[in-house]
């Protein structure tokens, strides 16, 4: 643990005065700060902090008269977190920390976006998720569409691409791409927009050529690779540079599926937040209700029955089983291998058999709830799982096989996609991709939650950092997964499957932070309450969010088809990443 | 009889045989792939789902064939016949049976060889004209495969061509019915060959003009209707041509071993067939199961591993022959 | 074709000619593997899959809109991608179909309260046929296709008692 002392310590060291400096019960270590202090705070604190794990705003406005911004930083070596937390004045300018914490690359401009906040030092200050033309949508002040006002809707007329070229043929310039390619004109209409974004990372000409004299004068060109590609897992936009056929920089365009689930959640009761989660990351929803459910039931000192932690811990491990399966198929269809995919999506239909049997659905659960779960498993879903379990082991190894065995694969996967552990550290990895880079942890042992520290499991990590080197540690993921999904058989308790609580669940005021270990990382739930049956505001940590900007660091300098591969390999989940 | 006439009745036959063996090709592929990967591919359209492949055949005739407004419009239009008229001249070369082919030039294999090296630059030209940039990345890389995968299947062939002491596919399986067949003494030549059609036929783990997952759909990106069915069924049909010369080369072509030519009679052509769709049944499941390579490392194989192993097998393989000659002629 | 210019619209020949195109349009369907969200991995994904297979029908994925008959829309259209699923569509080579899956393309689904959700993709493209569910089961999309097939069909008789 890193204690207050220490902190106070540093801070003192770099002449910061904390405006306060408290252990607040849910959150743990709370340092306030003056945005003027808040460059010279993270200055002080990088070195005890490896990671900034999560950045997230709340307009607090109706309260104290501002916008407060909150970072959790972490200390993996010491296990222990710290909140610093500043308030600004609406439209403020927020000074960025990326100089001290890479991951604060994409989570800032989406707080400045949401919150209508101006980003100051930042190398792409530019919206993330929203569309042109809407409010700072978490504001307060800005309401939720009525249904007159959905009724009313009305689409912009025409095509912005298609006008953009029009205007382009009137002022004589040939457009420099295919005009029935889509995907070409949707970003040309991002970059000539009247004023050009201040420092791209992608150069807006498109037209470069190499400044070695001697090498072979190439031109490059730009390639959209996404929303629509076979291969970008969802909706993904990547704009990529390319020469020949090797990416020389690269640059993720995400907001394709933004819709609110943060704006959302502050109009419904804390019973409901679990559907809005659940459509979040997709695959891995038992784990996302676990996180709320979790935090509502700290926030409201709820105690939740044995049977139910045993319960829930079951779920979530089949459920990170069946993502798993969907991604481990795909990562070898990435690679061209059609088997692999197939199998494993025989697999998962099994799994998604048993969920379907204990929860009543194929995906999109709603199981966990505040309190305990929704329904006792049943005799039926005991048998359905110890079968599976008798011939899991050995599919697992027949996919090793016939995949990760072939001499193809492995010269596709290993040493592609390489995150080395310092950029691993900086860019807030967690999850498989932290522990394929080296990086010891795992919330599920190291800060135990449900019935976890019950659960006897290994946790496996490489030094290599590349896609071989993922693929290896979740298919060891999967193989603890069903150790857990068979202690959790032969140990579950007898009890309630869920505490007694009142139809309308009314939570005291407060603010918690509570993290799970779901199939893609770490995924964080951040509640404000106000005492009344609905969150005031509850932020969700995407963790592939952050695996999305380690990729985009990745993949300059690989060919097209290792970049897919690579990107296959960090899992996306864009329910996830936009929200 | 006309002979322009009989040439032509000839062609069309060829067509309508080329034709139905490439449906019935992407029937097997999807049956085939089905059946692999743990599915059942279509049942529900005929026997089997047999009928499928007229359905979807039919379908994309009767599509709409648009183009991109920036194509190059005539290389365009006509790029898809640039890879089927090739392999339909390459058809009419193998040798069903004795009597039943097509065209029989005195060096029939080497023209064969000849024409199958073109359809790769309809594949460029189909990639190129489109102006869409995975369609002419597709495009570069079917250049790049062309020339690197061309040679050794020349030399693989040049093993039977010496044994046979003849060039005419028809010589090459007849001299096999008399001795034995000659994947036995030229068995690398024969996995060259494998290698080879398995790359010219665009397939996984080669399958680098198209790289779905990559490319989108690389070269045919653009490409729809029958424009793009046409390109389909010749790839398809390409599969039949590659594993007949392969056939023809190392497997015997239509003779079975302690069994006379005039024995089999008409059963001739139905063991060729068959022999035929073995290897397009082991190269559908190569394709269903691996991965593919990437550019470079495919690049690689073709110039590092197959060309410098293929000529060396040669010249150790001429020698051999030469020496056994002597031998056989000093006693 | 060009059968009804030799023929004429009323023709039996037209009229019969296109009865077995709209036969053929009608069992070989297929759609453009470009997912969205959530309902994609039911739609496209579990389709495709060992268990509900849907290639017995002819239903099979294409990765290019050039090649592919129908669309699934699966999952939330937002500002965003409204623009890109009108250029896809209009991408598909005639004739096309579009399935909108799930409550979200329906309708906007549990976001349709977020101003910068579309609610309904039938605001942006014509849709055949719409599936509900949040997310449907692969079983409502293969019901879904085989009423598509109908739908074909259908049209076809239409045209030729009238």
């Amino acid at each position: 643990m890193i204690e207050r002392a220490r902190i106070a310590e540093l801070l003192s060291g770099a002449s910061v005065t904390p405006v306060s400096l408290e252990d607040e019960s849910c959150l743990g270590l709370v340092l306030r700060v003056a945005a003027d202090d808040l460059l010279a705070t993270f200055a002080a604190l990088r070195d005890s902090f490896e990671q900034l794990i999560d950045l997230l705003g709340a307009d607090l406005t109706p309260r104290n008269g501002g916008i407060e911004v909150t970072y959790r930083l972490r200390s993996l070596q010491e296990n222990s977190d710290l909140v610093v937390k500043t308030t600004l004045e609406p439209g403020a300018a927020l000074p960025s920390v990326t100089g001290f914490y890479l991951s604060a690359l994409l989570p800032e401009r989406e707080a400045c976006e949401m919150f209508g906040l101006k980003l100051t030092g930042h190398p792409n200050p530019k919206h993330l998720l929203l569309t042109e033309g809407l409010p700072p949508m978490l504001l307060k002040s800005v309401p939720l569409r009525s249904e007159e006002d959905i009724q009313a809707e009305t689409l912009p007329e025409g095509d912005p691409a298609l006008q953009l070229l029009q205007e382009f043929e009137e002022r004589g310039i040939i457009p420099p791409e295919d005009p029935d390619d889509p995907l070409e004109n949707y970003v040309m209409a991002e970059w000539l927009s009247p004023e050009p974004p201040p420092g791209p990372i992608v150069p807006r000409n498109i037209r470069r050529q190499d400044d070695d004299p001697q090498s072979l004068s190439t031109n490059h060109y730009l390639l959209q690779i996404g929303p629509a590609h076979p291969a970008t897992h969802g909706v993904l936009n990547i704009v990529a540079e390319m020469d020949g056929e090797k990416i020389v920089s690269s640059e993720a365009h995400v907001g394709n599926l933004h819709r609110g689930i943060e704006k959302l959640a502050e109009s419904r009761r804390y019973h409901q937040l679990g559907t809005l989660v659940d459509r979040g990351d997709y695959v891995g929803g038992c784990n996302n209700e676990l996180a709320v459910a979790l935090a509502v039931e700290q926030l409201a000192e709820i105690e939740v029955p044995d049977r139910a932690s045993w319960i829930r811990v079951l779920m979530a491990e089949i459920n990170r089983l069946a993502s798993h399966y969907i991604w481990f198929g795909p990562t070898g269809l990435d690679t061209g291998a059609m088997g692999i995919f197939l199998f494993c999506l025989y697999d998962r239909e099994l799994w998604l058999d048993v969920l379907e049997e204990i929860s009543g659905q194929r995906m999109m659960f709603n199981y966990i709830r505040p309190g305990g779960v929704v329904a006792d498993i049943t005799p039926k879903s005991v048998q359905m799982i110890e079968d599976i379990l008798k011939i899991a082991d050995g599919r697992l190894d027949e996919h090793y096989d016939a995949l990760m065995a072939s001499e193809i694969f492995q010269q596709r996967a290993c040493g592609v996609g390489v995150v080395s552990k310092e950029d691993a550290l900086s860019l807030g990895a967690t999850g498989f991709v932290a522990r394929a880079s080296g990086i010891d942890w795992d919330l599920r042992r190291d800060r135990p939650y449900a019935a976890y520290d019950k659960m006897d499991f290994d946790v496996l990590t490489a030094d290599s950092g590349d896609v071989w080197a993922r693929m290896f540690c979740r298919l060891d993921e999967m193989r603890q997964s069903l150790r857990i999904v068979r202690q959790c058989l032969d140990g579950m308790p007898e009890g309630d499957f869920s505490a007694k609580l009142p139809r309308v669940l009314r939570v005291p005021e407060g603010e918690c932070y509570v993290p799970v270990e779901a199939p893609r990382g770490e995924m964080g739930v951040h509640i404000y309450s106000d005492g009344t049956d609905k969150p005031y505001r509850m932020s969700y940590r995407p963790p592939t969010l952050y695996s999305l900007m380690i990729s985009d660091l990745t993949l300059p300098g690989h060919f097209l088809a290792d970049g897919i591969v690579s990107l296959g390999s960090f899992d996306f989940c864009f329910g996830e990443v936009d929200r | 009889m006309n002979p322009w006439l009989v040439a032509l009745l000839r062609a069309l036959l060829i067509l309508v045989v080329m034709l139905l063996n490439g449906s019935l090709a992407i029937y097997m592929v999807r049956k085939v792939l089905g059946h692999a990967h743990l599915r059942l591919g279509p049942t529900e359209l005929g026997p089997a789902g047999i009928a499928q492949v007229i359905a979807d055949i039919v379908k994309l005739l009767t599509k709409e064939d648009r183009h991109p407004n920036r194509s190059d419009r005539w290389l365009y239009l006509i790029a898809p016949f640039i890879v089927f008229v090739p392999s339909f001249v390459a058809f009419s070369f193998i040798p069903f049976t004795d009597k039943l082919v097509a065209a029989n030039p005195e060096m029939s294999l080497l023209m064969m060889l000849a024409f199958l090296a073109v359809p790769p630059l309809g594949i460029f030209a189909a990639g190129w004209s489109s102006r869409s940039k995975f369609a002419t990345i597709g495009a570069m890389r079917a250049i790049g495969g062309m020339v690197t995968y061309e040679i050794p299947l020349l030399l693989a062939a040049i093993p039977p061509v010496i044994l046979a002491g003849s060039a005419n596919l028809q010589a090459i399986v007849l001299a096999q019915s008399h001795s034995i067949w000659y994947i036995l003494p030229c068995l690398p030549s024969f996995v060259i060959a494998l290698i080879c059609a398995q790359m010219e036929t665009n397939q996984a783990p080669f399958d680098m003009t198209e790289a779905d997952q990559e490319l989108v759909a690389g070269f045919s990106t653009e490409y729809s209707a029958m424009r793009f069915g046409f390109m389909y069924l010749a790839e398809f049909a390409g599969n039949f041509t590659f594993a007949a010369l392969i056939v023809s080369l190392f497997l015997g072509g239509w003779t079975l071993p302690g069994i006379s030519a005039t024995a089999l009679g008409p059963f001739a052509v139905l063991v060729f067939v068959a022999k035929c769709y073995l290897l397009i049944f082991l190269f559908m499941m190569v394709r269903g199961t691996y991965s593919r390579y990437r550019v470079d490392h495919y690049l690689e194989v073709g110039w590092k591993r197959l060309l410098p192993f293929s000529l060396a097998w040669i010249v150790v393989f001429a020698a051999a022959v030469r020496i056994i000659a002597m031998l056989k002629g000093g006693a | 074709m060009a059968l009804d210019k030799v023929f004429g619209e009323q023709s039996i020949v037209f009229l019969k000619s296109e009865q077995f195109f709209d036969w053929a349009r009608g069992r070989s369907l297929w759609y453009m593997a470009f997912g969205i969200a959530c309902c994609s991995l039911e739609g496209l994904i579990a389709a495709a899959g060992p268990r509900f297979d849907f290639d017995r029908h002819g239903v099979f994925y294409r990765g290019v809109p050039r090649q592919s008959d129908v669309m699934i829309v699966a999952g939330t259209v937002n500002r965003k991608m409204a623009v890109i699923v009108k250029r896809l569509y209009e991408m598909m080579p005639e004739p096309r179909y579009v399935v909108s899956m799930g409550a979200c393309a329906n309708a906007g689904g549990p976001f349709r309260e977020y101003p910068n959700v579309v609610t309904g993709v039938d605001k942006i493209i014509p849709v055949d046929i719409y599936i509900p569910g949040c997310p449907p089961r692969p079983e409502s999309v293969q019901y879904a296709f085989l009423q598509l097939r109908k739908k074909i069909n259908e049209d076809a008789k239409a045209r030729f008692s009238s």
